[in-house]
């Protein structure tokens, strides 16, 4: 290369900004004006030569002088002797700049912006943000600042702004991919005011807003974006500029972001959720108390700590700022955070912290095994809403999630306001607690130690804990002196900060209050913390002050939808004043996007300044607006109940009540149930006759469920007795057959009284079937059990008989068709039975009713064996192991099924016996005598057909003896009825007689296989009746 | 009659002030199948517990705790065992 192309080469040109000439990164002074336009011109115009007349016409304009063209190439030669003899090429009559890309910096930018997009393209966030922070640092403020009103570079400056806008949308995508949302709000809020029509801009800033915690802000965003296009284009904004911002009101994920690349999809969008957590301000002293806490915390993730670290300590000394301590380490660590917290108004809400914490995850993170077994407390994660048979079921639910997290991420639980959490909350967070010790989890609470008495079942945790040796306490006690002047010094400048500490009692958030009042003049310091937080918030705005008696009867945080459709306005109208309260930390947004006050101690001095009458006006409202939102799941139930209780509006109080025990039956939350069930029948007295009548049945419902303990049957009696004579009256046809049904559960479970209950049920089936009626699973139920036990198996038959008649049962249900094997098989309808139990066991499968499965099958495999069929009979004997199984070896099921199987075996082998007594034995080695008749019955009946007289003699005297003991009379009768046979084949006529006349003898009651063998004995002994 | 023990363990542990509430959710079925439930003894700390009844035979009180779908460790039958007899009694 020669010299001085050399030169040339080592020149450096930025007009990223005002134009710098730089040669081995020292500065190149270009002193003419022109000089430099004509270098601009060039380099603007790099790669491609530029006629001599216009670059005349762009630095003269329309004015040149005579001399143009001599001055001309006086400034090119100029250019030359700084830039090298090579830098500048005369092409014709005109000029070109001889510059390879690396020496512009536009040139070195765009490339850069290239880069970015290839990184985005390939989902490589770290890319996009390497390569867009390379770009950005380039930029120096406005390009080609020199020459921006000259017309040559107006389209370069377009493009080249363009790319700067774009590179700032990439680099924020990054962050906020990155989950760095906050590092992207300056750039972004920057970009808006110089690109304020480039919409992606201002969708990101919304997006950073949001996912930074700050709602109020990305909406105000909008707002401004609104503004913005409305002035400058009298346009709306686009159509996905609105969905997210209903995505943001909504606490969606921004629906947009389906078409967006992974990386952007991954971050979580989710306002407060643990990688958006607001940064709080910096921590004043607990030094020791942070340290302590993170030592828990690493224990923790390493899989070594056992237990939960309690922070413990008086309202508003600051135990919520050390969780948020540990909320911003867990993040700072990649940790998953799930975060919930109590509520002291929300212990009817079973599970309500869980949900929360659940929640706060987002759903893209739970893993998918266990999303089925979270449904009943997530619904949104599917489409059933399955009944929580066992609460241990759902326990291990959640313990698999969180096991499952922590096995890719280490887990963080922190529980705020432990003292306040429900009784299912607690009772799982115990569980949590004892199942996972081994697994990278760390678990944080925070509690105060007098609201423990208060809290029965979070005061039993924390013994429990304690006990166990499961335990951590931090106590968390007041500020030294110094620390609270660090706190109040910027509040209150010149404040005597000892005094403050003293009068506080070195508690942080009563010191910042007195701080607050001081700084307004007012004497704070011998003022009580109520009174000074009751001056701050009387100084909102009375836009602001509207607001806040509505969050205060609320009772824990709202959702700014749910607060607009309260307080009967548009929710745009909502934006400011709850950014003036975030602003005046009055409130903030918490999981989930609810506004919450910043403190309990705040809603508790907002609520006391309410007087009665408008508290009870506040909660009525509330009570109607949740009672009357949608709400498929009952989740808003039991607050809706709670807030019409205290607006006095029995009517919405009692209905709220029914879905809210619903749902507590649901979550397998019993005592919460009865609580609404009980609370919602003293309200549904003033509810017009007939919703009462509807009403208070449903509440009786919940309260005989079979989990629920039968308070004062007698009474539940009695108001069922009335609630029908009203329904009759009424003409309420369901409500009618529910009440009879209700009544007969009464009598048969809680009295025992079989005949009445059958009465009743029968009855309510009456009813049924002339009008339509309620569910009749539990009519079934009951049904039947009768046939089980083969109770009055006469009037047990019409019960069937009837139930016959409703059209799906025999689709549907498995108890039914149980039953109905039961029934036919008691009849001698054996081809019926056959078919009714194989339908059962098909259902029961498909309902995974295990139990009900096995009896079936041992059933539908004893009718086999007994028919004397073994090819029916051996398909069955895998799935009798199979079911007997899965039921463990607990019960007796293996060993029923092992009995079944010899019995089997003894169809056509009379050796088999041996096995046979050896299975027996194992029976009566547990105590299952209850199960030996019939099997012995059994086995007399095949050892009589094989003629072994002998066999069947010993068989059925033993069952004789034994269905004595275990009172089942219809098993005696059986054996009696073999005997008689034997005796019959023996012509031993006394014997025959004291056989036949031991059989009870009741009519038609006896089963027909009874009957048969009392025929064969008969016709033996000679005798048509014997 | 013979006296029945049942084993129960409480995964989690229940809260022993509010007594068995397995006794709550077998007390429908124990009417039917002839069972009288006497008495229960809980842990301290809920974890586990045992239920006394009086039935005809230790299957009878599984089949009220299948039925009831509630789950169970043991069921035995027992004898009370006296300080100075020095033998069981029924």
């Amino acid at each position: 290369m020669p010299k001085s192309a050399e030169k040339t080469r080592r020149v450096h040109y930025r007009i990223l900004g005002p134009l710098e000439v730089l040669r081995d990164g020292k500065r190149i002074e270009l002193n003419s004006p022109k000089q430099r336009t004509l270098l601009l011109d060039l380099l603007v115009n790099r790669g491609r030569s530029v006629s001599r007349d216009r670059l005349i016409d762009d630095l003269w304009a329309e004015n040149p002088p005579a001399t143009a063209p001599g001055v001309l190439q006086n400034y090119a030669s100029a250019l030359r002797r700084v830039l090298g003899a090579d830098a500048i090429d005369t092409v014709g009559t005109g000029y070109a700049i001889a510059v390879a890309a690396e020496q512009v910096d536009a040139d070195r930018f765009e490339a850069l912006v290239e880069l970015t997009r290839s990184a985005r393209s390939a989902g490589d966030a770290e890319g996009m943000g390497r390569h867009s922070t390379a770009a950005l640092a380039l930029w120096r403020g406005q390009p080609l600042a020199d020459v921006a009103y000259e017309p040559f570079a107006r389209a370069a400056i377009a493009r080249l702004e363009a790319l700067h806008g774009e590179a700032i949308e990439l680099q924020a995508e990054s962050q906020i991919a990155a989950g760095r949302p906050r590092e992207a709000i300056p750039g972004l809020e920057e970009a808006v005011g110089d690109h304020p029509l480039r919409e992606e801009l201002w969708r990101l800033l919304m997006i950073a807003l949001h996912q930074s915690g700050q709602q109020a802000d990305a909406l105000r965003a909008f707002q401004r974006a609104r503004r913005v296009v409305i002035e400058q284009l009298g346009l709306e904004p686009s159509a996905r500029l609105k969905e997210l911002e209903r995505a943001i009101l909504a606490q969606d994920e921004a629906p947009d972001h389906a078409s967006r690349p992974a990386l952007v999809r991954r971050s979580h969008w989710i306002a407060g959720s643990s990688r958006a957590a607001p940064v709080p301000p910096a921590l004043a002293g607990r030094r020791a108390e942070r340290a302590a806490l993170l030592a828990h915390l690493r224990r923790g993730w390493a899989s070594q700590a056992t237990g939960v670290c309690v922070l413990q300590g008086e309202p508003g000394i600051g135990k919520t700022r050390l969780l948020e301590e540990a909320n911003l380490a867990a993040i700072e660590a990649g940790s998953t955070v799930l975060s919930g917290r109590g509520y002291e108004a929300e212990t009817g809400r079973p599970f309500g912290a869980w949900i929360d914490a659940l929640r706060s995850v987002g759903p893209d993170d739970l893993p998918e095994a266990v999303r089925r077994e979270l449904t009943p407390l997530l619904p949104e994660l599917g489409d059933e809403r399955p009944a929580v048979e066992d609460p241990a079921r759902l326990h291990d639910g959640v313990t698999t999630a969180v096991a499952t997290m922590a096995a890719k991420t280490p887990v963080t639980v922190l529980v705020d306001d432990l003292h306040w959490l429900d009784e299912a909350s607690a009772s799982l967070l115990h569980y949590l607690v004892r199942h996972l010790p081994g697994r990278p989890v760390a678990l944080v609470a925070t509690t105060r130690v007098a609201e423990l008495d208060a809290n029965p079942f979070a005061g039993r945790l924390v013994e429990a804990l304690r006990r166990d040796d499961l335990l951590r306490t931090i106590a968390v006690g007041p500020l030294s002196a110094d620390t609270i002047a660090e706190l109040t010094g910027p509040i209150a400048p010149g404040a005597d900060a000892a005094m403050i500490a003293e009068a506080s009692n070195g508690n942080p958030l009563f010191a910042i209050e007195m701080a607050r009042g001081l700084a307004r003049g007012d004497d704070a310091l011998s003022s009580r913390l109520d009174a000074l937080i009751g001056d701050r918030l009387g100084r909102l705005s009375t836009e602001a002050s509207t607001l806040v008696p509505w969050l205060a009867a609320f009772g824990r945080g709202v959702h700014p939808s749910t607060l607009a459709e309260i307080v009967n306005r548009p929710l745009e109208e909502l934006v400011e004043p709850l950014g003036e309260m975030e602003q005046h930390a009055v409130v903030q947004v918490r999981a989930g996007g609810t506004y919450d006050f910043n403190h309990d101690l705040v809603r508790t001095a907002a609520y006391r300044r309410l007087s009665t009458p408008r508290r009870s006006m506040l909660h009525a409202r509330i009570g109607v607006v949740l009672e009357s939102s949608p709400d498929p799941d009952d989740a808003l139930a039991a607050d809706a109940a709670r807030h019409a209780e205290a607006g006095d509006d029995s009517a919405t109080c009692a209905r709220a009540s029914v879905r809210a025990a619903r749902r507590c039956l649901r979550l397998g939350a019993h005592r919460e149930a009865e609580d609404h069930a009980l609370r919602g029948r003293q309200h549904a007295r003033l509810l017009a006759p007939a919703e009462r009548v509807a009403v208070d049945l449903q509440l009786i419902h919940t309260l005989l469920h079979p989990a629920l303990r039968l308070h004062n049957p007698g009474n539940l009696a009695s108001d069922l007795t009335e609630l029908c004579a009203d329904a009759q009256r009424l003409d309420l046809g369901a409500e009618l057959s529910s009440g009879l049904y209700l009544l007969a559960r009464i009598h048969h479970w809680g009295w025992g009284d079989i005949p009445r209950a059958r009465a009743l049920m029968q009855r309510a089936l009456d009813v049924i079937e002339s009008a339509g009626g309620p569910d009749i699973d539990p009519i079934l139920e009951g049904a039947r059990c009768l046939a089980y036990l083969e109770i009055d198996m006469p009037r047990t038959t019409e019960l069937f008989e009837q139930l016959s008649r409703l059209h799906d049962l025999a689709t549907r249900s498995h108890q039914y068709q149980w039953g109905l094997g039961l029934v036919r098989t008691w009849n001698g309808d054996l081809d019926g039975a056959r078919a009714a139990l194989t339908l059962a066991i098909a259902l029961a499968g498909a309902k995974e009713d295990h139990w009900v499965t096995f009896e079936c099958t041992a059933r539908l495999a004893l009718l086999e064996i007994e028919l004397g069929d073994p090819h029916n009979a051996a398909p069955l004997l895998d799935d009798l192991a199979t079911s007997a199984d899965r039921l463990g070896q607990i019960g007796s099921e293996t060993r029923f099924a092992v009995a079944i199987t010899a019995l089997y075996r003894f169809v056509d082998d009379p050796a088999a016996s041996a096995q046979l007594q050896a299975a027996i034995g194992a029976l009566e080695a547990i105590d299952a005598r209850f199960l030996i008749p019939e099997l012995l019955g059994i086995a007399a009946q095949l050892a009589y057909r094989r003629g072994d007289l002998d066999q069947s003699t010993l068989f059925a005297q033993r069952a004789v003896d034994l269905a004595g003991d275990v009172d089942k009379p219809n098993e005696a009768a059986r054996a009696h009825a073999l005997l008689a046979c034997v005796a019959a084949a023996r012509h031993d006529h006394d014997s025959l007689v004291a056989h036949v006349d031991a059989v009870p003898q009741r009519g038609n009651t006896l089963p027909a296989n009874v009957e048969h063998w009392l025929h064969e004995a008969a016709r033996l002994g000679g005798s048509s009746n014997p | 009659m013979a006296v029945i023990m049942v084993e129960e363990r409480f995964n989690p542990p229940i809260d022993t002030s509010k007594g068995s509430p397995v006794a709550d959710k077998v007390s429908p079925c124990l009417g039917v199948y002839d069972v009288e439930w006497l008495s229960s003894y809980i842990a301290s700390d809920g974890s586990r517990c045992v239920c006394v009844y009086q039935a005809k035979d230790a299957e009878t009180v599984r089949k009220v705790y299948r039925t009831a779908g509630v789950p169970f460790e043991n069921v035995w039958a027992a004898s009370p065992l006296h300080r100075h007899a020095g033998s069981t009694s029924a």
